[in-house]
């Protein structure tokens, strides 16, 4: 490996332990992929040092005929250093939402979901809330509900949406639900909201898009991690 | 004059080698008023999308780098053809069915595919295995059938579908392929192997693979991060009831998405829309042929080797999702 080959992948194995660090890695994978991202980086790390620390200590050059120098030049690494180490972007949020089909992602067939907690308000991810309100409406109506997401406008229309992601941020999927009134809602941000659901609103229709009727929203600090899964 | 042209050449090596820390240089410098003109939200969403695809298929790649240096220093270069029969119709079809074998995505599976061929493996069969492996390993059938819980034909139909697109190319490679068309390159064994010990041989094959991939890595992500962010998807629910296109459309999108074939499945799954079939060719073509993995084999064997290989992937890889769909799960509906 060339030289600068050898920095470039240090610094991409570093650039990977220091997300894996911060927790700034949940805004791109799932955070099962946490060991694997620190083994990474660890390894491209010892893969770049290794043979610098021997060089410096033996003093030999590093090994690199004249034909794979030409083929390495071309490497791109850089795109990503500069990306990871200075821009960090976030998550994925509204701005995506527009981007993607509206649908709700719901599967064909009925998915069995465990009983909803009887006391009190169970807060329910938004995901789980459509599967429900798609294959198991009955024990949802008239219950008050906890849902966080954060607020997107489509049309007239004021919705909470959260990004469900399988592998990366790459296959982000959103799952929106629509928010009426009576409670007034921030035009942005993240939000935990009280509701309660009008049942049948979810309809093919729509993208099985719900209604929840607000009653009570309360701006949160984004959530760690921003995504469902 | 002889001066003047020297100059000229050296200015041109300075080029050649300063390009990379003077783009940095540059980048670090300007960055902030940089952002500041980027700053909408397509960018701020494929900022976060290149970033996620390149974190996420950096520890397949290394895991892939560390099996190809592995076999660069535990595998005599003689040994690999020896193992595998000397007719292509028995040695491609076992080569396809050794992808079961090697968990992860594609982005593994490019460099131990490369490793195969610089051993001496015949080429089909080493193709047979780069196409397989990604698509037809338990982590991907498992993945698929938690996509489609009601839908067990699924799993069965992507893996007969996967390996006879493999297995195809693989006998098609054996059969028209010209060994020019792979970069000589790929065929040179490890530079400066010779007379050293083992464990430097792999680290320098392992770091030198990981340089050479990772940069075509990133170059087919961010190609995959273009598209995925500038392709309106909203339009895909319109063709619902027209199975011949969604499959047509659907095998272009898994091309130029560039997904991981690990969570293809359920991209697919959400489609909801769109006829069985489709969404079946769409993960039969994703982990075989798509920017990302174009770019990747483009490092690794050459432009000649994938200007003729991936057209002739997607063709074969169409083919082969819509009959294995049509066997396993019926009439298109």
């Amino acid at each position: 490996m060339s030289r600068s080959g050898q920095i470039l992948v240090g610094l991409l194995g570093g650039a990977l332990l220091k997300i894996s660090y911060t927790g700034d890695y949940l805004r791109y994978v799932r955070p099962g992929q946490h060991h694997w991202l620190l083994a990474t980086g660890a390894t491209m790390v010892a893969l770049a040092l290794i043979p610098l620390l021997r060089d410096a200590v033996l003093g030999t050059a590093p090994t690199s005929g004249p034909a794979h120098q030409h083929h390495e030049r071309r490497c791109r690494w850089l795109l990503l250093v500069p990306t990871i180490y200075l821009v960090a972007p976030p998550a994925l949020g509204a701005d995506a939402v527009a981007q993607r089909p509206t649908a709700n992602p719901v599967g064909e067939t009925p998915r069995v979901v465990p009983p909803l907690p009887t006391g009190g308000v169970p807060a329910l991810p938004l995901s789980e809330l459509v599967i429900r309100m798609l294959w198991d409406p009955a024990p949802l109506i008239g219950r008050e509900l906890l849902l966080t997401g954060f607020v997107v406008h489509r049309g007239e229309a004021t919705e909470l949406a959260r990004m469900v992601i399988t592998c990366c941020a790459a296959d982000a999927r959103p799952i929106t639900v629509r928010l009426v009134g009576p409670a007034a809602v921030p035009a942005s941000g993240w939000l935990r909201v009280r509701v309660t659901v009008l049942p049948g609103s979810a309809t093919p229709a729509n993208g099985y898009r719900p209604s929840v009727r607000v009653l009570e929203a309360t701006a949160i600090p984004a959530p760690v991690p921003q995504y469902e899964y | 004059m002889r001066t003047i042209a020297a100059v000229c050449a050296s200015l041109r090596a300075l080029a050649t080698r300063a390009w990379i820390p003077g783009g940095v240089l540059v980048a670090v410098l300007c960055w902030r008023p940089l952002l500041a003109a980027l700053d909408t939200p397509i960018t701020r969403t494929g900022a976060t999308v290149f970033v996620a695809i390149c974190v996420q298929a950096l520890p397949f790649l290394v895991f892939g780098v560390l099996l190809s240096g592995a076999i660069a220093v535990g595998v005599p270069a003689a040994m690999l053809p020896r193992l595998l029969p000397a007719r292509p119709a028995v040695a491609v079809p076992l080569a396809g069915l050794a992808g079961l074998a090697l968990p992860g995505c594609e982005c593994a599976s490019v460099p131990v595919a490369g490793r195969l061929i610089a051993h001496g493996t015949p080429d089909g069969a080493a193709l047979a295995f780069l196409l397989a492996a990604p698509a037809i390993n338990p982590t991907v059938l498992v993945a698929t059938s938690v996509a489609f819980p009601g839908e067990p034909g699924m799993v069965l139909a992507r893996f007969a579908g996967s390996l006879a697109t493999s297995v195809c190319m693989g006998l098609l490679w054996a059969r028209f392929g010209r060994p020019e068309w792979i970069a000589s390159r790929a065929r040179r064994p490890l530079p400066g192997s010779a007379g050293r010990a083992r464990f430097w041989v792999f680290v320098e094959a392992a770091g030198h693979d990981l340089a050479s991939a990772g940069g075509f890595l990133v170059l087919g992500g961010s190609a995959a991060t273009v598209l995925t962010v500038g392709l309106p998807l909203g339009w895909l629910d319109r063709l619902a009831g027209r199975p011949a296109l969604s499959v047509l459309v659907l095998a272009m999108l898994a091309v130029l998405l560039a997904l991981c074939s690990e969570a293809d499945a359920f991209v697919a799954a959400s489609l909801t829309n769109l006829p069985l079939l489709a969404r079946l060719v769409f993960l039969v073509v994703g982990p075989a042929v798509d920017v990302k993995l174009a770019a990747q084999q483009c490092g690794t064997f050459g432009p000649s080797f994938t200007a003729r290989f991936a057209p002739a992937t997607l063709l074969v890889a169409v083919l082969a999702g819509t009959a294995s769909g049509l066997i396993f799960l019926g009439p298109p509906r």
